[in-house]
């Protein structure tokens, strides 16, 4: 009996403020289910809605009167024709390589036909910073560049940045420790601005952006890079 | 049902679908708004670069065709003057190229491709020859860096360097990005198949945001009593390495060359 009285005692304290605090909770579920909708609607529905009503305007020329002018096909064709044929000579005829350095691959192509492909390894995009403020970015530049050298048997002339990276010393412009042969491999090419296309004796990383911003080659894709391109070649980077 | 449940539930639908209403008809207006703007943007263009319109009245398919390479060679033509890389989209292949010089340098195959509903409402005359024109990048937004740039700091000496750690070429980022082309033309380049649940989720919350970001200043706009802004777009689902290759090559205010037929 007792027991039945705490009871009844207890949810008629309780009940009311469980009973508005249920209340609020459900306007507020309402309002937020209610904005919700809306978002959806906004976000996602509005969009082809407003796309619905597509006016037919084709074909009312509106442009000033004065510069129209009637083509005949003859003339439209040979125009075509003649875009055409100036659109496909950029495409150089003879010899041109193409480098891509997001996943450092390239293409060698001969009379506008890929002879070759293979992996290379350019610019890692690491910002080197030294202690004394000076900074230096190596990446790959992207555009189109030429053959400027070709060379048998590099030699490397180690700069600063080289010394900087292992915590070295920089010696002096001349040092003979700037000098190093045997690193750039049997063959390297230059494209101005101190980049070239070179060889490596860290093959295991061909396919991978490691360089200063150079590119780097296995020997036998870089024989036939070498062989193939010319100096004014075309090395199109992207 | 009690009164304050009714009240609420009655202001929130009123107030939900007035919002909708009013919205909807802004942008619909903003729809048709929009197809003046990108008309007037070209006529000005052309006007600008001393271009002669040419058109024949009635056209049938083979001078529209003429017409339509005309300006597409016209546009790779000017592009390539340039030195930087250019996009070149032809919605007729679904490919998406990039150029240098004029050299298609990376060629890749869209999945799917989806234009809006703008283009065909576009004066075609007028869509065709600013068609012949490059267009300009304005905005890009992604959901990897353009410059995966990494900070090194040099060592003090000899006992302090470390060998370069080997880069993990295994690193899977999903590939999604949208380039604004100016006037307000939206190319969005989705990775198509994301290859693991996450890319799907990433590829959900890249969009959710961006479609956010555009009710949010439509409304700001709104505000000010002004009519929202709809910008046409074309949707591509590109592989992530496609993807990835062009936008980490694609210039900040590079070209776009357009062909829609």
């Amino acid at each position: 009996m007792n027991n039945t009285t705490n009871s009844t005692d207890f949810n008629s304290e309780i009940n009311p403020k469980l009973k508005r605090v249920g209340y609020w909770l459900l306007l507020i579920n309402i309002m937020l289910t209610g904005f919700i909708l809306l978002f959806i609607y906004l976000t996602y529905l509005s969009q082809p809605l407003s796309e619905a009503i597509v006016p037919n305007r084709k074909l009312t020329f509106t442009a000033d009167s004065n510069s129209t002018q009637e083509v005949s096909i003859k003339k439209l064709k040979k125009e075509v024709s003649a875009l055409k044929q100036q659109y496909q000579n950029l495409t150089p005829s003879h010899s041109y390589i193409v480098v891509n350095t997001t996943y450092n691959r390239f293409k060698l192509y001969k009379n506008r036909k890929q002879i070759r492909e293979g992996f290379c390894s350019t610019g890692s995009y690491t910002l080197l910073k030294s202690h004394d403020k000076r900074q230096w970015i190596f990446h790959t530049p992207k555009g189109m560049y030429r053959v400027l050298g070709k060379v048998t048997k590099p030699v490397w002339r180690r700069p600063d940045w080289s010394f900087v990276e292992e915590g070295l010393p920089i010696p002096s412009v001349n040092d003979p420790s700037r000098w190093e042969a045997g690193v750039l491999g049997d063959y390297a090419l230059s494209i101005g601005d101190g980049y070239l296309i070179h060889g490596t004796i860290y093959k295991r990383f061909l396919g991978m952006p490691v360089t200063h911003g150079c590119i780097r080659m296995n020997d036998d894709d870089l024989e036939a890079v070498y062989k193939t391109l010319e100096i004014g070649s075309k090395v199109y980077i992207y | 049902m009690r009164k304050p449940v009714r009240i609420t539930l009655f202001i929130t639908v009123s107030l939900v679908l007035i919002l909708a209403i009013i919205y909807s008809i802004l942008k619909m207006i903003a729809f048709q708004k929009a197809i003046s703007n990108i008309e007037n943007y070209i006529t000005q263009e052309l006007s600008k670069r001393k271009r002669t319109v040419e058109w024949v009245n009635n056209p049938d398919s083979t001078i529209k065709a003429l017409l339509v390479n005309k300006a597409y060679y016209q546009a790779l033509l000017t592009a390539s003057k340039s030195d930087s890389i250019i996009l070149a989209i032809s919605i007729p292949d679904s490919s998406v190229s990039l150029l240098i010089k004029g050299v298609v340098v990376h060629k890749a195959k869209a999945e799917h491709v989806k234009l809006s509903p703008l283009f065909s409402a576009i004066n075609t005359p007028i869509l065709i020859h600013g068609l012949s024109m490059p267009f300009t990048i304005a905005k890009q937004t992604s959901t990897i860096p353009k410059v995966p740039l990494m900070v090194k700091i040099a060592p003090r000496d000899t006992s302090e360097y470390t060998p370069d750690i080997v880069p993990d070429t295994t690193d899977h980022a999903p590939v999604n990005f949208i380039l604004e082309l100016k006037p307000n033309i939206l190319l969005y380049f989705y990775e198509s198949n994301p290859s693991q649940s996450s890319d799907g989720f990433n590829q959900f919350k890249f969009d959710l945001r961006e479609r956010t970001w555009t009710v949010a200043q439509d409304i700001k706009r709104m505000v000010k009593l002004r009519a929202p802004v709809y910008k046409p777009y074309i949707r591509f689902r590109l592989s992530n390495k496609d993807a990835k290759a062009i936008y980490r090559a694609i210039p900040e205010h590079g070209q776009v060359v357009l062909r829609l037929e």
